[in-house]
C-alpha cells in the first residue's frame, strides 16, 4: 500500500499528534510496510465468520452502583508536586473543575 | 550468606527459623540493586525507605512470636505500569514521568495483604509497547546474561531483575508476550494467565482485550504462589472470572506440538533445544502428538491490527488535562498536540497512528473487522486443538536475545519476534515460558507451554515435572 505524507498528516490530526516533516516520511514508510504485512488476512475467505469482539463468555456482569469515597481530595492534591515546572504541576482547579486553555484557536 | 538467591519458600522458612532477619534480606537485595542498576537499569524507582520500614514491621512480628505467612517479608519488583500507591507509576514514559499512583492496583493490594515487600518499580518499554526493553524513556534495560543484548520486553526490568537476583520475584504484564518473551530471553519463568483471571484494575491499560498481569520468577512454584495470590474476581474489573473449579483433573496428559511453529527462520539452536525438551517431556510420561493450528500465521497480523486500535483508544486519555506532563499552550488543541508529541516516544506514536488508521472511516472493514473475524478463527483453532490434546508446547521466541540496537530501526522485524507468543493473547488462553536450556554462547532459550482457558494448574504441573526432569536451569 502506498502511504504518503498526506495520509500521515490525516492520522496525526485524528490522533492529536504533531509530527515533523522528517518524521512524516519515516512513519509513512514504516506504517506502509506494516500495513502490507496485513495483506495476509486477504488470503482467507472470512465471509461467513462471526467477528470475535469479546473473549470471555461473560455477559451482564453488574454490581450495585453505590457511591463511595474513593479518594480524599485534599490528600490526593497534596500529593501532586507543586512547582513552576509545567511537567510536574497538578492541574489548576476552580470550584472543583479543571481549568484548561481556551478552545478557540 | 548471600540472601539474594532464595526462592519464596526458602525466604519464608529462613525468616521463620530466624536464620536471618527480614531487614537483612531486604537490605541484601537493595544493595544488589544499587550495585547493578547502572549496568542493568532494571529499576526506575527504588523504594528503599518503604521496603526497609516494611521489613522492620515483619521482624517485629517475628520477634513477638507471631506467625508469618508464606509471602510475608518476600521482596518483589513491580513493573512500572502497575500502580503502587504513593510510588511513581511512569509506564516507562515521559508523559507520566512524575505521576504518583493515588491507589494500589488490585493485584498489589492482594500482595500487600499477603505481606510482600515491594523493592521498587521496574523499567519497561513505554506503555508496554515493545519487545526488547529499548523503548523506555528511562533508557534501555540490559540482559543480565549478556549486557550487550536486550532482556526482551515489555516487562524488561522485572525479568532482568529476577534473572539478576535483584529480587525474589516480580510482576509484569503481558499483552502479546511481554511477560513470556523477556522471561525466555533472561532465563527465568513467566506466566500469562487466562484473560480475565487477574484483575486489570490499577494496570495502566495498553490493549484492554489482551492485557493480563503475570508473575515472573526463578522457578515455577514461585510463579504459582504469586499467581494464586493475585488472581480472582474483583469488583473493579468486570472481565475477571474463574471457571477453574469446573475442570476435571486427568491422569494421562497429551501435549500437542503444532507443526506451524516449526518453520524456517527459527534459530537452529532454539529448534534443537525445543526438540530436546519435547523428548524430555515424552520420557517424563507425557504423550506427544503433532497437531495443526491452521491459522497460526495470521495471529501476528491480527494482533498488530487489533492491539494498536485499542492502544490508540487507551492512550487518548494522556492529553495533559488531568494528570501527567502538560505542555504550555495558548489553546486546548495545541495543548493536546504538544503534550502528546513531546510526551510520547516513537513507538507509542507509531502504534497510535496505526490504530487510528485501522479504525478510521473507510478502512475499518478492510482491517479492523477482518482482524476480528480472523481472531475468531484463531480461537477456533485452539478450541479444536484442546479437544485432541491437553497442552501445547512451542518455543517462546524464534531466536535467543538479540543485540541492543539490532532490530530497533525496523519495527516490522521487531514485531515478528512476537510470532510465537501473540496467539495466546489473541485467543485469551494461559501460557507460560520456562527455561529450556542455553545456546552454546550461554544465551537462555525459553519453552512455552499453553493450555486451555483456566488450566493454569495443568501448566504448573507440566512445567514442574519438566523442571525436575531437565534439571533446574537458572
Amino acid at each position: 500500500m502506498n502511504f504518503d505524507k498526506e495520509q500521515i498528516e490525516h492520522l496525526a490530526k485524528l490522533a492529536r499528534l504533531e509530527i515533523t516533516t522528517a518524521e512524516k516520511e519515516k512513519y509513512a514508510e514504516q506504517i506502509a510496510s506494516i500495513i502490507d504485512y496485513f495483506g495476509k488476512l486477504n488470503a482467507i475467505d472470512m465471509k461467513n465468520v462471526e467477528p470475535l469482539d469479546f473473549i470471555t463468555e461473560l455477559k451482564n456482569v453488574w454490581r450495585e452502583d453505590e457511591a463511595a469515597q474513593f479518594f480524599d481530595k485534599e490528600k490526593t492534591l497534596a500529593a501532586c508536586p507543586r512547582t513552576r515546572d509545567a511537567a510536574r504541576e497538578a492541574p489548576e482547579l476552580k470550584d472543583d473543575q479543571i481549568v484548561v486553555p481556551n478552545i478557540w484557536i | 550468606m548471600d540472601l539474594t538467591r532464595m526462592t519464596i519458600k526458602q525466604a519464608h522458612y529462613g525468616l521463620e527459623n530466624k536464620d536471618f532477619t527480614c531487614l537483612e534480606l531486604v537490605d541484601g537485595f537493595l544493595r544488589k540493586i544499587k550495585k547493578r542498576n547502572k549496568n542493568i537499569n532494571a529499576f526506575i524507582t527504588i523504594d528503599e525507605d518503604g521496603a526497609l520500614q516494611a521489613a522492620e514491621n515483619v521482624d517485629a512480628k517475628i520477634r513477638h512470636g507471631q506467625p508469618v505467612g508464606l509471602l510475608e517479608g518476600v521482596p518483589v519488583a513491580i513493573k512500572d505500569n502497575i500502580l503502587v500507591k504513593g510510588l511513581k507509576a511512569t509506564a516507562g514514559s515521559k508523559i507520566l514521568e512524575y505521576y504518583v499512583a493515588p491507589y494500589d492496583a488490585t493485584a498489589i493490594e492482594r500482595l500487600k495483604k499477603a505481606g510482600v515487600i515491594i523493592l521498587g518499580k521496574t523499567n519497561m518499554d513505554e506503555f508496554a509497547l515493545g519487545g526488547s526493553g529499548e523503548s523506555s524513556y528511562f533508557g534501555a534495560t540490559k540482559n543480565p546474561c549478556d549486557e550487550k543484548r536486550v532482556p526482551g520486553g515489555s516487562s524488561s526490568g522485572s525479568a532482568a531483575a529476577v534473572a539478576d537476583f535483584q529480587c525474589v520475584a516480580g510482576l509484569g504484564s503481558d499483552t502479546g508476550g511481554s511477560v513470556r518473551q523477556p522471561a525466555g530471553f533472561c532465563g527465568v519463568t513467566g506466566l500469562k494467565p487466562t484473560y480475565g483471571r487477574v484483575s486489570r484494575h490499577g494496570l495502566i491499560a495498553m490493549a484492554s482485550s489482551f492485557d493480563q498481569i503475570g508473575p515472573i520468577a526463578r522457578n515455577v512454584e514461585d510463579a504459582e504462589i504469586l499467581f494464586n495470590e493475585i488472581s480472582g474476581t474483583d469488583n473493579f474489573d468486570s472481565t475477571v472470572n474463574d471457571f477453574s473449579k469446573k475442570i476435571k483433573k486427568k491422569n494421562e496428559i497429551t501435549i500437542g506440538v503444532p507443526k506451524e511453529y516449526f518453520v524456517a527462520g527459527m534459530d537452529v539452536e532454539v529448534e534443537q533445544k525445543i526438540k530436546e525438551a519435547i523428548a524430555v517431556m515424552k520420557e517424563s510420561g507425557f504423550n506427544i502428538k503433532e497437531i495443526s493450528l491452521p491459522h497460526a500465521d495470521l495471529a501476528l497480523a491480527v494482533y498488530y491490527i487489533l492491539m494498536p486500535a485499542e492502544v490508540s483508544s487507551n492512550l487518548a486519555r494522556f492529553d495533559g488535562v488531568k494528570y501527567g506532563f502538560r505542555a504550555e499552550a495558548g489553546n486546548l488543541l495545541e495543548q493536546y498536540l504538544w503534550t502528546r508529541s513531546i510526551g510520547f516516544g516513537d513507538e507509542a506514536k507509531r502504534r497510535i497512528m496505526l490504530g487510528t488508521f485501522v479504525l478510521s472511516a473507510g478502512y475499518q472493514d478492510a482491517y479492523y473487522k477482518k482482524a476480528q473475524k480472523a481472531r475468531r478463527l484463531i480461537k477456533n483453532d485452539f478450541d479444536a486443538a484442546f479437544k485432541e490434546v491437553d497442552a501445547i508446547l512451542t518455543p517462546t521466541s524464534p531466536t535467543p536475545a538479540f543485540k541492543l540496537g539490532e532490530k530497533f530501526n525496523d519495527p516490522l522485524t521487531m514485531y515478528l519476534a512476537d510470532i510465537f507468543t501473540v496467539s495466546a493473547n489473541v485467543a485469551g488462553i494461559p501460557a507460560m515460558s520456562i527455561p529450556a536450556g542455553k545456546t552454546k554462547a550461554g544465551l537462555p532459550i525459553g519453552l512455552q507451554i499453553m493450555a486451555n482457558y483456566f488450566n493454569e494448574d495443568l501448566i504448573f504441573s507440566i512445567a514442574k515435572k519438566f523442571e525436575r526432569e531437565n534439571g533446574y536451569v537458572n
